[in-house]
């Protein structure tokens, strides 16, 4: 082998070890050895009814989507999950900033919502049956409830973190409070406002799918329900599945979002100044 | 007055040398609902029955049918009470349950159509079976689980009657409410759901499942049933036969003492008023104390579970080996 051919295949190597692809092929093998193992452990120790199997998990995807109801429970629950994520991050981000900006008002108020925040939630959920009904308002509040306590905490922590010498500061140049919320507070408070929103995500589909269980008549969640009082593991699997998806997908596209909302930022959350061409 | 101190002293020690002794047997056994389809049940456990025979007896209230299954699968119960929909559903999917007899005979489950709704409806709807039925088209009526003793009786028969009911699983404690908030239109449960739902004003009594208005062939042997794991009952062949001996204690019990067994039922109850708890058991009581189940009955639920098209690949089953020694 002569000397450029082998300095190219010690790069291509070099290459794929250290490159990004390697990593995910790591990612696929680890994926693929899991699913085989679940298979054969299935097989092996005779446990279907107990844990299932991937290939009866595909099986029931199949039959789900063959069915048509795939794409109508998902078009629901995505619905419920989608409008009660943005419901409880505006207000949940609106609510933080007002409390952590006015800091008599965040003092006052920090002990009744901490005490909102430390209840377990879940448990109202059959008190959202009452309020809103079966239908998708009841979900769609219970996710926004949810969503509203992480993304209300992030931003009430991050506006509170706002550095007050560089609002005094300002004001002496004569900022108005308008530049200082839109030059100092909200770009600092962002990167709290979208950690919340981040961890929010996966509660506005747990909100949805813990609606669905307490009383529904479609929906994703409503239809591993309906496996389970066939105790069919499979299909229960089959749905937890299409939430994972959904979850990965959406939490992509959010990642997208946010970094080009703030690209303006570095990732330790310092506000990049302005360059002067 | 000597006497009676000592007869005190001796009740208050009965507990003690009873356990002293060894002789009672913990058992735990899950039901799918608090309705008063358990009802004689609870009497039964109020009344001490199953402690005359050694055992001695918790009853867990869970969420619905199949979970009370899960439990014994799961190992950690010995018994479970829930419809023979859930039996057949759960030997469909190759697991070993057994029925070991009866607990509540027929059907215990009422239709309770929203106020609203029947107002709205004109007088010839709710003068016959099938008037009532038709009324149901496109209703959210709700029911315990798609596997339940109740749905499949009124889901074949509003079918027959050319009737599609929306149904929505929600666990029998919650319906009152969500009738009330008008969440859904109708809801099939037991007393003293029911009940409740009709004395609160927000429903009326639409479908009676005790008094047998449905369609005799859309009519389940049972209600609830007892069932354990077939590897628990053959390795505790003795605990079985007093649990079957508990349950004849109870069907005597109500026989000859109908004025303590409704006493020990307003105990059970306390949430209901005396005039519905006379009603109740004069309705319930001849459907606890039958607690024989016959290959018959098994077989008549697999032909509702096949008609109604819920449990498919039922038809394929042996009845005979769904029940411990027929």
């Amino acid at each position: 082998m002569s000397g450029t051919a082998q300095r190219e295949t010690v790069s291509f190597w070099t290459s794929l070890h250290t490159g990004k692809y390697f990593d995910s092929l790591i990612q696929l093998t680890i994926a693929v050895v899991t699913l085989l193992l679940w298979e054969w452990g299935s097989n092996a120790l005779k446990a279907e009814f107990w844990i299932s199997r991937p290939s009866s998990v595909a099986v029931e995807l199949m039959r789900w989507a063959r069915s048509g109801d795939l794409a109508s429970d998902l078009r629901l629950t995505l619905m419920e999950a989608g409008v009660g994520f943005l419901i409880g991050s505006i207000a949940g981000a609106l609510v933080g900033f007002t409390l952590g900006w006015v800091e008599r008002l965040g003092k006052l108020l920090e002990p009744f919502v901490l005490s909102l925040y430390t209840l377990p939630k879940i448990a109202l959920a059959p008190l959202f049956v009452l309020w809103f009904g079966i239908g998708p308002m009841n979900k769609i509040m219970f996710s926004a409830m949810l969503v509203f306590f992480m993304v209300f905490f992030t931003t009430f922590q991050g506006t509170r973190q706002v550095d007050r010498d560089l609002v005094a500061n300002a004001r002496m140049l004569g900022a108005n409070r308008w530049a200082i919320w839109t030059k100092i507070a909200i770009p600092y408070a962002a990167i709290w406002v979208f950690t919340g929103i981040r961890i929010g995500l996966p509660y506005a589909l747990i909100g949805a799918i813990v609606g669905e269980f307490v009383a529904a008549d479609a929906g994703v969640g409503f239809r591993i329900k309906e496996a389970t009082s066939f105790f069919n593991t499979a299909a229960v699997f089959a749905g937890l599945v299409v939430l994972m998806v959904i979850s990965m997908i959406l939490l992509g596209l959010l990642k997208l979002i946010e970094m080009r909302a703030l690209r303006w930022q570095t990732a330790s959350g310092i506000i990049e100044p302005e360059v002067t061409p | 007055m000597r006497l009676t101190r000592r007869a005190a002293l001796a009740a208050s020690l009965l507990p003690f040398a009873a356990r002293a002794q060894g002789a009672l047997i913990p058992v735990t056994l899950a039901v799918s609902s608090n309705s008063l389809a358990y009802g004689g049940l609870n009497i039964a456990t109020r009344a001490r029955l199953f402690e005359r025979h050694g055992i001695a007896l918790k009853v867990v209230v869970m969420d619905s049918g199949n979970a009370a299954i899960s439990a014994v699968l799961s190992g950690s119960i010995e018994f479970a009470s829930a419809g023979p929909g859930e039996v057949i559903a759960v030997r469909l999917r190759g697991q070993k349950v057994v029925i070991i007899n009866n607990v509540y005979r027929g059907l215990s489950g009422s239709l309770i159509l929203a106020k609203s709704v029947a107002d709205k409806l004109p007088a010839v709807a709710s003068a016959t079976l099938e008037g009532k039925l038709k009324s149901l088209d496109g209703l959210a009526i709700a029911t315990p689980s798609a596997t339940s003793a109740y749905t499949h009786p009124y889901k074949s028969s509003a079918e027959a009657a050319g009737v599609k009911i929306r149904f929505v699983y929600m666990a029998q404690p919650a319906m009152a409410a969500a009738l009330q908030a008008g969440a859904i239109q109708g809801l099939i449960a037991g007393a003293p759901f029911s009940v409740t739902a009709v004395t609160s004003g927000a429903g009326v009594l639409w479908i009676s499942g005790p008094t047998g208005e449905l369609p005799a062939s859309a009519l389940p042997a049972s209600s609830a049933c007892l069932e354990t794991s077939e590897a628990y009952a053959a390795a505790h062949p003795d605990i079985i036969q007093k649990m079957r001996a508990g349950f004849d204690t109870l069907s005597a019990y109500l026989r000859e003492q109908p004025e303590e067994a409704m006493r020990m039922l307003s105990a059970a109850y306390p949430q209901i008023d005396a005039p519905t708890i006379q009603a109740a058991y004069r309705n319930d009581a001849p459907n606890w104390g039958r607690p024989v189940f016959t290959v018959a009955d098994i077989r008549q639920e697999i032909a509702i579970q096949v008609a109604s098209g819920t449990l498919k690949g039922a038809e394929a089953l042996d009845p005979a080996s769904l029940l411990l020694n027929p």
